[in-house]
C-alpha cells in the first residue's frame, strides 16, 4: 500500500519538470539507529509545504540533509531539478537553501549586526559594515521587522531571534526556506503572524518547508502535507485541503488507534494540602523570566496541572520547588513546614522531580542503568548503603525496576543514553518513583515520547495521584493538562493565574490567559 | 563513489577499550624505543637498560621502588581530581605545601615527640589538602577554571619554599639552602631493601583506601554522577559542589603525603628540588591507569622504571635528562590518539545513488 | 638609586616581551576555542632551534624563521591531536610540553651555555634627544618592538576584521559558526598555528634578546604565566599588553635588586604576579565578570555530526 503510492508519487515526479527539492529513498542512520529509511519529499515552487510528523519521525533529520548538516548514506537529492550533493551547510546555503533551526544558530555574544555580517557577507558580497547594515535595514523595511543591529544576540527575546534568523538566511540568498518548528516557542500571535510571513515568503516565488507536529499549522497554513513516521514518508505531498485533523494524526502515529485514556474511575479523596507556595520570587536564568509572587497549593491525591507556552518562568518556578534556584523573596511550605533549602533534603521529605529535558537533568547518559536507578537511594541520612556499595545490589534494584517499569531492550550495564526517549522517561519514572515520594513535579513528562510510552507515563501519574501523592504537572501541551488535571493555573512571563476547577474552566479562556497576561 | 566518513562511536566495548589502551601503550614504546635507536643505541642495550636493570638487578629495583612512593600518591592525586572533572595540574604545589608543612612541624617541634612523625604526616596532608582545595573552592563558588589556579599555586608554594629556604629555614651549621636535619624519631623506616622506607606502606595505603572510595563508597558514585552530569547530580539531590571539594582536598592532601615521604623518607629534610618534575608523570600515570587507584600503582611503578633507566641512560650513553620526559610525552601521545577509535569511528559511506 | 629606577624601567619592555608574544599568541588560540597548555614546549623549542642555527653561522634572520618553524611543527601536532583528534585540549597541550621541552633537551644537548650574537638594541641610543628615563624604554631592539606591534595587531584583527569575526564565532558558538558556513576545524587548526608563531617568536626573543645562549630550562615556566595571563588580559590583547608590562616590571626588579646588593625577600617579590593574578581571578569571579569574557566553546570540541 505505502509502496504503491510512493510508485505512483514517482511517476508524477517525472512529469513535473522542475521542482524546487526532490529526496526521494533518503537513508540515514547514527549508529545503529536508522532515522530515515528510504524517506522521499517533493517541493515546489511557490508553496508552503507542512512536513509533519511526531518527534523522532525523522523530520528534521531529512531536512538537515537537505541543508548540508548531515550527509545521507543513501538516496537522491535535486534542487531545482540538479542532482546535488552538500557536504557543509555553506555548500546547501550556495545552492540557495536556508534553514531556520529549532534552536537557533546564532552567536550569542554577537551582536545582531555581527551574527548577519558572519552569515551573509561573502554571499550579499558586503564589503563593508555600513553595507551591511544598509542591507539589513531594506530587508527590515520589507518584512517589517525592526531590530537593533548593535543588541547582543542572547539577550534578544526568542522572538527576534527568530527574524533574525530569516533575515539571515534571506540576506544570505535563500530562495527554499527550511522552518523547523517556528512556532513552538512562540505566542498565538506571533506564531499567527510568523506563519503568515512564510506564505508571503512563498508567493513571492520561494519555497517554503513548514516542519511542525501541529495540525493547526497544516491545516491553516500550508499548501501540501507530507507526513512522516518512523523514518519513512506515509503521505508524499498531498493537497492540504482535502485534508482532516483525523486523517493526518492516524498518518502520524500509525496504524495503533489513538486511544483516549480513561477519565479516572471512581470517586477521588483529596488529602489536605501537601505543597504551599507562598508569593514566591525568584530571578531569571539565562534566557528566562523571573517569576513574581507565585501563589499556589497541591493537595495530596491532587493532581494540579500548570499550562503556559515554555519559557515563561516554569523551568525557574520547578528550579525553585527543587532547591537549585535561590528564592529572592516568599516561600514553599511542606506539610505546612518551610522546605529546608537544599535539593537533597528535599528529596529526602519525599520530594521527586521528572525533568522537562531527561537527558540534561535527569539522567545520566554515560552512566550505566544501574548507577542510574540506585543513586538516589545512595544519598540522605536514610541511605540504603554506608560502606559498601555493592554491584549485585545495584543490578538487583535495576532489574526490579526495568521490569516492573516495563523499559525495553534493556540490560542493567547499558549506558542510558543508548536507550530510546520512551525507555529513558520510563528509566527516569523508576528512578523517581522510589519509597516515600510524597509530592511528585513533572515537567512536560511526554514531550518527544511516542503514544504508547505517553500513555504509560500518564498512567503512572494518575496512578501517583491515586496513591496520595501531590502531583504538580507543567506542560505546554494543553489536552494532556485538561486530561489528566484537577486544577488548573496558567503561567505567562513569571505570574500565575489563580488556580481553576478544571471541570469549570474553558479552552478559550485559558489560551487567551496564557497570551495575555503580559 | 567510496568515501571515507567519521562519526561517533556509540558504545565501545570493555574489551576493545582495553585493546586501545594496549595498542597506544605499545605504539609509544615501539615510537620511543625506535627514538633512543636514532639516539645511538643498540636494540640490546635498549632490553638490559630497561628490562634488565630496572627489574633484574637489587640497585635497580630499589630505586624503582623507592621513585614510585611519591609517583603513586601524586598519580593517585590526579585520579582522584579526575574521578570529578577536575584538572589537578598542581601536583607539585600541592607536594610542597605538604613537604613544608611537615619540615615545619619538625623544626618547631609541635606535637609531643612520640608521635611526632603523625604530625608531621597530617600536617603534609592538610597542607597539600589546603593548596588544593582553595582552588576546588574557587571553581566550585567563583567559576574559575582550576587549571589555571592549580598552576599559579605551583609557583606561590616553589617561591615560598625557596623564600624559607633561602631565609627563616636555611641551616644555620653550613648556610646552605636547606633545612636542618629531622630527628632520627621524625623519619621513615628504611625495610632493610637499599632506600625503600615505609612510606610505601602509606602509597599502598592510599592506593587501597581511593580503590575503596572511587568504587565501593557512596562519595564514589556520587563522584560519578557528578563528574557525567552536574546538573542532573544537584537536581537529583547530589551537593555537587561538596563532592567536587572533598574529592579535590583529597587529591591535594594525596599530594601533600606525597612530599611527606620525600623529606621524611628520602631526604630526611627540606631541600630545594623535593618537588621538582613531578606535574607531567603524575598525568600520564593517572592517565594510562585509566584513573583506577589500582591501576595507578602498577603505572607509576612503570613511571619509576622509566626514570631508573633514564638515570643509567645519562650516566652510561651520555643520553640527556629530558630522555625521560620526552618518553613519557611520546607514550601519553600514543594512548591519545589510539582513545580517537573509543570515541569515534571511520566508515565507508554506503554507496550513493546518484540521479541519473 | 634614580640610575637603578632608570635602568630597572629601561629593561622593562625586553623583560616583558616574551611574556606578550606568547599571551597574544595563547589569546588567538582560546578566542577559537582552543586551550593550548603547550605554550611552554614551543617556546622551548623555538629557543633551542633558533640558537642551534645562530651558532651553525646561519645568521640571525635564519634563526629565528628557523626558531618558528620549529615551533610551527609542534603547534602542528598539537593542533592535530586537539583538534582533528578531538583529544581533550588539556591533556593535548600537556603532551605538547611534554615533547617540546623533552626534545630540545635533547637538541640542545652539548650546545648549552655557549654564547650567540642574537638580537642587541641599535649601539647608541635613537632617542638621546628625550629625557633619559624615556630613551630607556623607548630604546629597544626589533624584535620587542614587533612583540608589541603585534599584540595591537592580534588586537585588531580579532576585534576589527571579518577574519576576526569568524574566529570568535567558532570560539562562542561552533554550530552557529559552521552553519554560517564557517569551517570551524580549520579556523581552529589556523588559530593554534598562529598561536604557535607567537609562541616560538616569543622563545626565539628569550634565547636571541634575552640570554644570547641555550640552557636546558631557560623558558622557566613562562608559557604557564602566559596561559594565565590570558585569563587576568580577559581574552583581549589590549589588555595582555599591561599585564605583560606588570610581569616584565617584576621580572626585571629582581637582577636589579641582587645587583645592588639590597637585602630583599626577592621570592616573595618574584611571587607577587602569580598571587595577584590569583587574586584577579577571585575578584572577577566575585563580579561574575570573568564569565562574561571566556569563549564558551572553550575546550570543547565539535564534530557537526554529534547530536548535542
Amino acid at each position: 500500500m505505502e509502496y504503491e503510492l510512493s510508485r505512483i508519487q514517482r511517476e508524477r515526479f517525472d512529469e513535473i519538470s522542475k521542482l524546487a527539492v526532490r529526496l526521494a529513498e533518503v537513508e540515514k542512520s547514527f549508529g545503529p539507529r536508522p532515522a530515515l529509511a528510504g524517506a522521499n519529499f517533493s517541493l515546489e515552487w511557490g508553496e508552503v509545504h507542512a512536513l509533519l510528523g511526531e518527534n523522532g519521525a525523522g523530520k528534521s533529520t531529512l531536512m538537515n540533509v537537505l541543508a548540508g548538516f548531515y550527509t545521507a548514506d543513501a538516496g537522491i537529492l535535486e534542487v531545482d531539478g540538479e542532482a546535488a550533493r552538500f557536504e557543509t551547510p555553506a555548500a546547501a546555503a550556495d545552492a540557495g537553501i536556508g534553514m531556520v533551526h529549532q534552536h537557533f544558530k546564532l552567536v550569542g555574544p554577537l551582536s545582531v549586526l555581527e551574527n548577519l555580517r558572519l552569515a551573509c557577507a561573502r554571499r550579499a558580497g558586503w564589503r563593508s559594515k555600513a553595507e551591511a547594515l544598509r542591507a539589513m535595514e531594506t530587508l527590515g523595511k520589507e518584512l517589517g521587522f525592526r531590530l537593533d543591529p548593535s543588541a547582543r544576540v542572547d539577550e534578544m527575546a526568542v522572538s527576534d531571534q527568530q527574524k533574525l534568523e530569516i533575515m539571515k538566511v534571506l540576506l544570505a540568498g535563500a530562495r527554499i526556506l527550511v522552518l523547523d518548528e517556528p512556532t513552538a516557542v512562540l505566542t498565538e500571535q506571533e506564531a499567527q503572524s510568523a506563519l503568515g510571513l512564510a506564505r508571503s515568503l512563498a508567493r513571492s516565488g520561494r519555497a517554503v518547508v513548514l516542519i511542525t507536529h501541529k495540525l493547526r499549522d497544516v491545516l491553516g497554513f500550508s499548501d501540501r502535507v507530507t507526513v512522516m513516521r518512523a523514518g519513512r514518508t506515509i503521505i508524499d505531498g498531498a493537497a492540504s485541503e482535502g485534508m482532516t485533523a483525523a486523517s493526518l494524526s492516524e498518518a502520524m502515529v500509525g496504524g495503533a488507534p489513538v486511544t483516549e485514556l480513561p477519565p479516572p474511575s471512581g470517586s477521588r479523596h483529596f488529602k489536605p494540602e501537601m505543597l504551599r507556595v507562598k508569593a514566591l520570587c525568584a530571578p531569571a536564568s539565562a534566557h528566562g523570566v523571573a517569576l513574581a509572587k507565585i501563589d499556589f497549593s497541591v493537595q495530596g491525591g491532587e493532581i494540579f496541572g500548570i499550562a503556559g507556552i515554555g519559557g515563561n518562568g516554569q523551568a525557574e518556578l520547578v528550579e525553585a520547588l527543587i532547591g537549585v534556584r535561590a528564592l529572592t523573596s516568599g516561600a514553599v511550605l511542606f506539610d505546612g513546614v518551610d522546605m529546608p533549602p537544599s535539593p537533597e533534603a528535599r528529596r529526602e521529605r519525599g520530594l521527586r522531580y521528572i525533568p522537562a529535558d531527561r537527558m540534561g537533568m535527569g539522567l545520566f547518559g554515560e552512566l550505566p542503568l544501574n548507577v542510574n536507578i540506585s543513586l538516589p537511594r545512595l544519598l540522605g541520612g536514610g541511605a540504603e548503603k554506608k560502606w559498601l556499595v555493592t554491584k549485585s545490589w545495584m543490578n538487583g534494584l535495576a532489574r526490579d525496576a526495568i521490569s516492573q517499569f516495563e523499559v525495553a531492550g534493556a540490560q542493567v550495564d547499558l549506558p542510558a543514553r543508548l536507550l530510546s526517549g520512551g525507555n529513558a522517561q520510563k528509566l527516569m519514572l523508576a528512578r523517581e518513583f522510589t519509597g516515600g515520594m510524597e509530592i511528585l513535579i513533572a515537567h512536560s513528562p511526554t514531550r518527544g515520547l511516542d503514544i504508547r510510552a505517553v500513555q504509560a507515563v500518564q498512567t503512572r501519574l494518575r496512578a501517583a495521584a491515586a496513591s496520595g501523592c501531590a502531583v504538580l504537572l507543567i506542560s505546554e501541551d494543553l489536552d494532556e493538562i485538561m486530561q489528566l488535571s484537577d486544577r488548573v493555573a496558567v503561567m505567562s512571563h513569571g505570574r500565575m493565574s489563580p488556580a481553576e476547577n478544571v471541570a469549570a474552566v474553558d479552552r478559550a479562556r485559558i489560551g487567551r490567559l496564557m497570551l495575555e497576561m503580559h | 563513489m567510496p568515501r571515507l566518513i567519521l562519526s561517533p562511536r556509540l558504545a565501545a566495548s570493555r574489551r576493545f577499550t582495553f585493546l586501545v589502551l594496549l595498542g597506544g601503550i605499545l605504539a609509544g614504546l615501539v615510537v620511543s624505543g625506535g627514538f633512543l635507536l636514532t639516539q645511538g643505541m643498540g636494540l640490546s642495550d635498549l632490553a638490559s637498560q630497561f628490562v634488565g636493570y630496572t627489574f633484574g638487578n637489587p640497585a635497580g629495583l630499589d630505586q624503582t621502588l623507592t621513585r614510585s612512593i611519591p609517583l603513586i600518591l601524586v598519580g593517585l592525586s590526579v585520579a582522584v581530581c579526575l574521578k570529578v572533572k577536575f584538572w589537578n595540574i598542581g601536583v607539585e604545589g600541592q607536594l610542597w605545601a605538604g613537604a613544608m608543612a611537615a619540615t615545619a612541624v619538625s623544626l618547631y617541634h609541635i606535637g609531643p615527640e612520640a608521635v611526632r612523625l603523625w604530625v608531621m604526616c597530617v600536617a603534609a596532608m592538610l597542607g597539600g589538602g589546603l593548596w588544593c582545595g582553595v582552588c576546588a573552592l574557587a571553581r566550585v563558588r567563583l567559576r574559575a577554571n582550576e587549571v589555571v589556579t592549580t598552576l599559579l599555586m605551583n609557583y606561590v608554594a616553589y617561591m615560598l619554599a625557596q623564600q624559607l629556604l633561602y631565609g627563616a629555614w636555611r641551616n644555620p651549621q653550613d648556610s646552605f639552602p636547606v633545612s636542618k636535619v629531622f630527628a632520627p624519631g621524625e623519619t621513615l623506616a628504611l625495610l632493610g631493601f637499599g632506600h625503600v622506607h615505609a612510606g610505601i606502606f602509606f602509597s599502598l595505603g592510599a592506593a587501597l583506601f581511593c580503590w575503596w572510595l572511587c568504587g565501593f563508597a557512596r562519595v564514589g558514585y556520587m563522584a560519578k554522577a557528578v563528574a557525567a552530569n552536574p546538573a542532573a547530580a544537584r537536581a537529583v539531590g547530589v551537593p555537587a559542589g561538596a563532592v567536587v571539594l572533598l574529592m579535590a582536598t583529597l587529591g591535594g592532601a594525596l599530594s601533600g603525603l606525597a612530599g611527606f615521604t620525600i623529606v621524611c623518607g628520602e631526604e630526611h629534610r627540606l631541600t630545594q628540588f623535593v618537588g621538582n618534575d613531578f606535574i607531567f608523570p603524575s598525568i600520564v600515570i593517572a592517565y594510562l591507569a585509566r584513573s583506577n587507584p589500582l591501576g595507578v600503582v602498577v603505572a607509576a611503578i612503570a613511571i619509576a622504571a622509566l626514570y631508573t633507566a633514564g638515570d643509567s641512560l645519562k650516566a652510561f650513553y651520555q643520553l640527556p635528562g629530558a630522555t625521560v620526559l620526552t618518553i613519557e610525552a611520546i607514550l601519553l601521545l600514543c594512548v591519545c590518539c589510539a582513545e580517537f577509535w573509543l570515541r569515534y569511528q571511520l566508515g565507508w559511506a554506503k554507496s550513493t545513488k546518484v540521479a541519473p | 638609586m634614580m640610575e637603578l629606577f632608570t635602568a630597572w624601567v629601561g629593561s622593562i619592555p625586553a623583560f616583558a616581551a616574551p611574556f606578550l608574544l606568547a599571551t597574544a599568541g595563547l589569546i588567538i588560540n582560546e578566542r577559537a576555542g582552543v586551550m593550548n597548555l603547550g605554550a611552554e614546549g614551543v617556546m622551548a623549542m623555538a629557543a633551542v632551534t633558533s640558537v642551534l642555527m645562530e651558532m651553525a653561522g646561519h645568521g640571525t634572520a635564519l634563526a629565528l624563521l628557523s626558531g618558528i618553524g620549529a615551533g610551527l611543527g609542534l603547534a602542528a601536532i598539537f593542533g592535530i591531536m586537539a583538534v582533528f583528534l578531538r583529544v581533550d585540549q588539556v591533556l593535548a597541550g600537556l603532551v605538547a610540553f611534554a615533547l617540546g621541552i623533552g626534545v630540545s633537551g635533547f637538541l640542545g644537548d652539548g650546545s648549552e651555555n655557549q654564547t650567540v650574537n642574537g638580537i642587541s638594541p641599535p649601539p647608541g641610543s635613537d632617542f638621546a634627544f628625550l629625557p633619559k628615563l624615556l630613551a630607556g624604554v623607548l630604546d629597544q631592539d626589533w624584535l620587542t618592538w614587533f612583540a608589541f606591534f603585534a599584540a595591537i595587531a592580534v588586537w585588531f584583527i580579532i576585534e576589527r576584521t571579518d577574519l576576526g569575526l569568524r574566529l570568535r564565532a567558532v570560539g562562542e558558538d561552533a554550530p552557529a559558526a559552521d552553519a554560517a558556513g564557517v569551517n570551524v576545524a580549520l579556523y581552529r587548526f589556523g588559530a593554534v598555528l598562529a598561536g604557535g608563531v607567537l609562541c616560538a617568536i616569543a622563545g626565539a626573543h628569550l634565547s636571541l634578546v634575552g640570554a644570547h645562549i641555550w640552557v636546558d630550562g631557560m623558558v622557566a615556566g613562562r608559557g604557564w604565566i602566559a596561559v594565565a595571563m590570558v585569563t587576568l588580559s580577559r581574552w583581549n590583547a589590549l589588555r595582555a599588553i599591561a599585564a605583560a608590562l606588570l610581569f616584565g616590571a617584576i621580572q626585571a626588579l629582581v637582577p636589579q635588586l641582587l645587583s645592588s646588593g639590597m637585602n630583599v625577600p626577592v621570592y616573595f617579590i618574584q611571587m607577587s604576579p602569580y598571587l595577584a593574578t590569583l587574586a584577579y581571578l577571585l575578584i572577577a569571579g566575585l563580579f561574575a565578570k570573568g564569565a562574561d569574557a571566556q569563549p564558551a566553546d572553550l575546550g570543547r570540541p565539535y564534530l557537526r555530526e554529534e547530536r548535542r
